[in-house]
């Protein structure tokens, strides 16, 4: 039996954690190849139709990464998206879906490290959690 | 300071003669049709149209919150007495923070309110005699909640529990034998004192106001039990998808709600309007495709955009033709999203949206 | 001036003197010592006050990448790493360096040099009482840092319960030979202290101090959050700390008031203070330069022989945000020298709204990458470097290009400097190799950007021309400096006269003067005395002022606004303050031949500061107290002088003259219950209990100076602006490095937004004038690629993106009611694509359709 291999979207901020996950690839810090990276230029960018629309068509789990907050490159971006994010996350409680398959990190650019750790923790949780649910199911 | 009224007509007689007077140039409420077949929203200008103004009234066929966004009364002088239900008012609040209602020039009128009745029901009870408007001038008569009076209640209405209006400018207490129109702004007292001759006096509502609570505290039980019965039916993914299996994707329920506001809808717009290699994409990956596709996304995404501000005044589930229970859905859910920053949809006009904003130090936990 | 500049040390004060210099057109030479750049940025994730990173807001353009990337990437700048300098000779107009890389050895003819080398942190094995260097669970606080962020960053627990900072280790210490203060040390225990208090609540912090140095801008708050949260502070002075075998715990051994204590912990970490290191000490000796660290000012200037300038923590130990001012402005004092060329790049003129044929190339890839990209497109060019980039695009009449390359954020900067080989900007998609969904990334790009509408790109021509609101020392400075580099100033001071507060101290009158003389005679600077700042309108580029005299009014249209309004001396805190016999400090200056004519006085500081109605320390006063007692005493020895203090702050090189000060005889006595001050008959009578040992003193002193700090001129600024104050002074942008700038288009400077010296007011004034010039001197200002736009059938004027937009670059039009951008102030954050529901408002590149599009080829089969 083939263990199930996550499939995770990640939505990067293009100034803290997209050059945190480069600074983790080219110091060889390996992280698992589950996650397929989306370049935003700031968390706050991160439309919730995107993550929604990864979740229903079969993403296991998806991550947005921003910069820690305060040190916002467009100053408040990350804080709008710690809003909406609570509001989906909330949403998806209540209508019995993993809530937990939704992963906001602050994640600095010299933070590679940490990136790495993130991708491998979450890849580890979603094996445990098991198979997004309406992964196959077109009846949606 | 309020106006005492021993009978409903002199409501509309207040109304008729200020209209006359020009102390506004129209009303917008629920007028009976012409052959009295049922009641409808309308807007007025005439005095003599008032006296098909039905002020009581048991029927809640258009969101008026979403009526007058959609008209803004901005480029003219009219201005307008608008009389309409505690939920549509809160609606109003919502959008006067959307900027979509400029509140200037209307006035609001609203009553506590026993409930009502679906449209096609209403219809049906006037076509066969029953008189539903007198059915529910007694129960408020008689302080009994009409919501649970009748066979076939709305369900937002049941599990209402801000029946009473607060921000609107006047307020009809409705209940009892004697009514009152209380003004709860500055502009409804300007205008209670501009309409009426006699003078105006100091009631004490300890009575009234003991007897409503009683009403609102059976709401309130009665929301909790049915909040209770949906965490238990909906609290699973294919519950939720079992729900909205009947879905047709009408759009009704969007179009309806006053908290969308949105002149064109995403999911109306060139970006859900895939292309045909989009679909053999899906198919090669999940083989089954529901058509017409992102159903599921729809109501996600409408919860995303307005629970935080749903008013709970249930024109979802009206406008539904497949009996989808969005009631549940959407007012459980929203009372939720709203708990989390604290704050209550049209509960004030200083309170700002929850997307609207932002705290530095808040929601650690995320 | 073709020469480039060369700055030795690629620390904070270093990238931040290089940024600057390179946009100003000046080529740059970085020589580092260690083998990255950034010096301890990469170690130092997290900085107080906010516990976040912030350098990144250093860079003069933002959003920007972090220091050590964006020096690697400006297209002005060369760095060698692993550098051993050998010799620096000091020419007439140029100076010659020699330095010697792993690989190479070479001269560079400079026209100036910056040595912004910094500091080493002080070895802890020279204090192996305290168990440097001996014990493993003895650490230096620099790796305690990292050993604690690994741990925080794999969310593994800290293996102690109680820890014990010590702090002063190697600082303010004569038998180690460091007689200074190193005036970061306090700051960052209390950093890592809250650090370790939100990750690790359980743990018990406590830390050692002599006295807390926390003066800088709202420090303060700082350190009272860390006794809120329950980190425990002694007063006391460490002297061993021992292992016991037994347990494997550490003993800390103190003294406190005279008795001795002992406490257990299971980890100590040494507050490190900061050290000179040997390359840096051989070349001041190279360079014949002598500096006594037992001085109050070891080196005079920064300028330490022509064309040779120290910065940074060389100069002086300093924290961060000080550091990066500095650099700044030594690159300020540097690019003064000549007007600075405007750079304006003439953006292409496209024919088609939307990018038809686009092409692929591989750029710059190794083969076995190009290999796998040519297997799904074969039609995909392979290109050496730049020019063979442009050439093929033009060859192939391309009007977009999807590039497909290593080490993204240099080509960035290459594509850039090409002006995009003639393509419109959101015709070129950079895509980095290393990427596991490379095809699908490919995929996604052709499609958004066949998506993306074009428009011309239009400019902003900026009028070139700033308001310094306030005559002020820091008004002053700036106005000098922004004329010399070729910025039009339209200057503005209430009063009669121009100078400030200093005008009327005799010490400073000489400095203020020479200002004057130089803004009376330049041409490029009007001013207007006994004139007010009435009403501002419009935005950054085009700012519409109205100012008021009693003859005239004024409409003005200027750039970019620079508050200088400055600060008063705080008067009148305590009822018993007469002016007479007790006076606040401003007045010393003036009376002091009249006070030397008497046998007692008393300085009482942190008056009415420090308390919890004013949490604010106004920073200049210890010092300032002790050189005027150390003044007093020289001239009359028999003088009493007692100085009544919560914490002694002279930091840097003034621990030196606290130090002084007790050899001359200055009594220092140190309370935290606020001295009884009462007169009767013209008798003052001052009763105080020290702290620690509950000794009563009864003084009675002939004059009491009370240094009571400033009030900030921000009242009319603040309403006039929107602006926000904390404790009185201006909150800027960002409360670390970009503490210049508060909104866009608005500075401050100077006294109205952080109490300073005078010494320190003109580097910060020579600071933001140099960030103003490089944005005005523009001229032009063009957008970026990802900018918002509306759609506007869809727009329905509800105003949720422009209370999202961070910049306002949002707006609505009053006539149409729908919301608009303003294509230059807008950073491309997409923020307000995100709050639209409809998508009303779209982010360039970044549309929804495109993005669902994106998400679906992501997920693949």
């Amino acid at each position: 039996m083939s263990e199930f291999e996550p499939k995770i979207i990640g939505f990067l901020c293009n100034w803290c954690t997209y050059t945190g996950a480069d600074l983790a690839g080219t110091a060889r810090i390996q992280y698992p190849p589950n996650i397929r990276v989306i370049r935003m230029m700031c968390s706050g960018g991160v439309d919730m139709v995107y993550v929604m629309k990864a979740l229903l068509e079969g993403a296991d789990g998806v991550l947005i990464g921003g910069c820690h907050p305060g040190d916002c490159h467009y100053q408040s971006g990350n804080f709008k998206a710690r809003r909406r994010v609570a509001i989906l996350k909330k949403i998806l409680q209540q209508l019995g879906f993993n809530e937990d398959r939704v992963w906001l990190r602050w994640i600095s650019a010299s933070e590679g490290k940490k990136f790495a750790n993130t991708v491998t923790e979450m890849v580890e949780h979603l094996k445990k959690l098991g198979p997004n649910p309406l992964k196959l199911n077109g009846n949606i | 300071m309020t106006i005492v009224i021993q009978n409903v007509s002199e409501i509309k007689d207040l109304i008729k003669k200020s209209l006359e007077n020009k102390l506004y140039d129209a009303v917008l409420g629920l007028f009976w049709d012409n052959n009295n077949n049922t009641v409808h929203l309308a807007i007025t200008s005439e005095p003599k149209n008032i006296d098909k103004l039905e002020i009581l009234c048991p029927s809640m066929p258009v969101q008026a919150a979403r009526v007058i966004s959609n008209i803004k009364f901005t480029e003219t002088d009219l201005r307008v007495l608008c009389i309409v239900k505690p939920c549509e008012m809160r609606a109003v609040v919502e959008l006067v923070k959307l900027k979509q209602i400029i509140p200037d020039k209307l006035i609001f009128m609203s009553m506590d309110c026993g409930g009502a009745l679906e449209p096609e029901i209403f219809k049906k009870l006037v076509e066969d005699g029953k008189a539903p408007v007198s059915i529910y001038l007694k129960a408020y008569d008689n302080f009994i909640d009409f919501s649970y009076e009748t066979e076939h209640p709305r369900f937002a209405c049941k599990i209402c529990d801000k029946c009473i209006p607060k921000l609107s400018d006047l307020r009809i207490r409705s209940y009892g034998k004697t009514k009152y129109i209380e003004p709860l702004t500055e502009k409804g007292k300007k205008f209670l004192m501009d309409v009426t001759e006699s003078t105006l006096e100091q009631i004490n509502f300890e009575f009234y106001d003991r007897e409503i609570n009683k009403l609102v505290k059976n709401r309130v039980e009665i929301r909790n039990k049915e909040r209770e019965i949906f965490k238990k039916e909906v609290s699973s993914i294919d519950a939720f998808t079992k729900e909205l299996s009947a879905c047709i994707r009408c759009h009704n329920c969007m179009v309806n709600c006053p908290a969308d506001y949105c002149k064109e809808c995403i999911f109306r717009s060139p970006v859900f309007d895939h292309p045909s290699e989009n679909y053999s994409l899906w198919l090669e990956r999940k083989g089954y495709v529901r058509l017409p596709s992102d159903t599921l996304l729809f109501h996600l995404t409408r919860l995303n955009h307005m629970s935080t501000s749903c008013v709970s005044c249930g024109m979802c589930e009206t406008s539904c033709p497949v009996g989808i229970r969005l009631t549940r859905i959407f007012s459980f859910i929203g009372e939720e999203t709203q708990k989390i920053f604290n704050y209550e949809s049209g509960r004030s006009f200083d309170e700002e949206l929850p997307v609207a904003t932002f705290r530095e130090k808040e929601l650690d936990k995320i | 001036m073709d020469n480039p500049v060369v700055v030795i040390g690629a620390g904070f004060a270093g990238l931040a003197c290089a940024f600057h210099i390179a946009e100003g057109g000046v080529p740059v030479i970085i020589l580092e010592k260690k083998e990255k750049l950034g010096g301890y940025f990469p170690e130092l994730k997290r900085q107080f006050p906010t516990n976040t990173c912030g350098v990144c807001f250093m860079h003069p353009e933002y959003p920007a990448y972090c220091p050590y990337i964006e020096a690697e990437r400006h297209p002005n700048i060369t760095s060698f790493t692993n550098v051993n300098i050998e010799n620096i000779e000091v020419f007439d107009e140029k100076v010659i360096v020699s330095f010697k890389t792993p690989n190479s050895f070479k001269q560079i003819e400079a026209q100036s040099v910056v040595i912004a080398t910094g500091y080493e942190p002080f070895d802890i094995s020279k204090k192996p009482e305290l168990g440097g260097g001996i014990y493993e669970n003895v650490y230096a606080a620099l790796s305690f840092e990292n050993f604690l962020y690994d741990l925080m960053a794999e969310g593994k627990e800290l293996p102690y319960k109680k820890i014990a900072y010590v702090q002063c280790v190697g600082s303010r210490d004569l038998k180690v030979r460091k007689p200074y203060c190193s005036s970061f040390c306090c700051m960052y225990a209390i950093k890592q202290a809250l650090l370790i208090k939100d990750f690790y609540p359980d743990v018990d912090v406590k830390i050692f101090f002599m006295d807390i140095r926390a003066f800088g801008k709202e420090y303060e708050r700082y350190f009272r959050e860390a006794i809120n949260k329950g980190i425990n502070f002694v007063r006391s002075a460490v002297a061993t700390v021992r292992k016991r075998p037994s347990t494997g715990k550490l003993e800390v051994l103190y003294t406190k008031n005279g008795n001795v204590f002992e406490d257990t912990f299971d980890a100590v970490v040494l507050s490190q203070g900061a050290s000179f290191d040997e390359q840096m000490v051989n070349l001041m000796k190279k360079l014949n330069i002598n500096f006594d660290i037992y001085s109050s000012q070891p080196f005079d200037n920064r300028e330490i022989k022509k064309n040779v300038y120290i910065t940074g923590a060389l100069f002086e130990p300093m924290d961060i945000p000080d550091s990066v001012i500095d650099g700044i402005s030594t690159a300020s004092l540097i690019l003064s020298r000549y007007v600075i060329k405007p750079s304006i790049q003439e953006p292409s003129k496209i024919k088609q709204q939307k990018a038809t044929k686009i092409g692929i190339f591989s750029y710059d890839l190794d083969y076995s990458t190009d290999d796998t990209l040519r297997q799904y497109f074969p039609e995909a060019i392979k290109v050496k470097d730049s020019s063979e980039l442009g050439f093929a695009i033009k060859e192939h009449g391309f009007d977009g290009a999807i590039i497909v390359t290593n080490d993204i954020r240099k080509k960035e900067s290459i594509i850039k400097s090409n002006n995009y080989f003639g393509l419109h900007i959101n015709s070129v998609a950079l895509i980095p190799s290393n990427n596991n969904a490379l095809i699908e990334e490919i995929k996604s790009a052709q499609l958004r950007m066949k998506q993306v509408q074009r428009v011309n790109i239009h400019y902003k021509k900026l009028n070139n021309r700033v308001c310094i609101v306030g005559g002020g020392l820091a008004g002053l400075v700036s106005a000098k400096q922004l004329s010399k580099i070729g910025v039009n100033i339209v200057l503005i001071e209430k009063d009669e006269q121009l100078g400030g507060r200093l005008k009327d101290l005799p010490s400073r009158q000489e400095l203020v003067k020479s200002y004057i003389e130089f803004v009376k005679n330049a041409e490029n600077i009007e001013t207007f005395t006994k004139t007010e700042l009435k009403s501002v309108q419009g935005r950054f580029g085009e700012y519409l002022i109205e100012i008021e005299s009693d003859e005239e009014k004024r409409k003005l249209k200027v750039d970019v606004i620079l508050i200088a309004t400055g600060a008063q001396p705080r008067k009148n805190v305590y009822s018993y303050e007469d002016g007479k016999k007790i006076f606040t400090f401003f007045d010393f200056e003036k009376r002091i031949e009249e006070i030397i004519n008497s046998n007692c006085i008393v300085f009482i500081q942190c008056a009415g500061s420090r308390t919890d109605d004013n949490p604010i320390c106004y920073r200049v006063c210890c010092k300032k107290a002790i050189l005027n007692a150390i003044e007093l005493k020289r001239k009359k020895p028999s003088l009493q002088i007692f100085i009544l203090h919560k914490d002694v702050r002279t930091y840097g090189y003034s621990e030196n003259i606290y130090r002084e000060a007790r050899a001359l005889g200055v009594h220092f006595i140190r309370f935290s219950s606020e001295p009884e001050v009462s007169k009767n008959n013209n008798i003052i009578n001052i009763k105080i209990i020290e702290e620690g040992t509950g000794t009563l003193f009864d003084l009675k002193p002939d004059y009491v100076i009370l240094s009571t700090g400033v009030n900030p001129n921000t009242d009319d600024i603040k309403k006039l602006f929107d602006l926000n104050t904390v404790d009185g002074f201006l909150t800027p942008y960002n409360k670390k490095t970009g503490i210049l700038e508060i909104k866009n288009g608005i500075y401050a400077t100077g006294l109205c937004l952080t109490p300073l010296y005078t010494d320190d007011v003109i580097k910060q004034a020579e600071a933001v004038s140099i960030r103003i010039a490089l944005k005005v001197l523009k001229r032009v200002f063009t957008v970026r690629f990802n900018t918002a736009f509306v759609n506007k059938k869809y727009c329905c004027g509800c105003e949720l993106c422009v209370k999202a937009c961070p910049v306002s670059a949002r707006y609505i039009d009053i006539d149409e009611k729908i919301a608009k951008v303003d294509d230059v102030l807008c950073e491309g954050c997409g923020t307000c694509a995100m709050v639209c529901a409809n998508k009303a408002s779209q982010h360039k590149f970044y549309e929804h359709k495109g993005m669902l599009k994106t998400i679906d080829l992501m997920l693949g089969t």
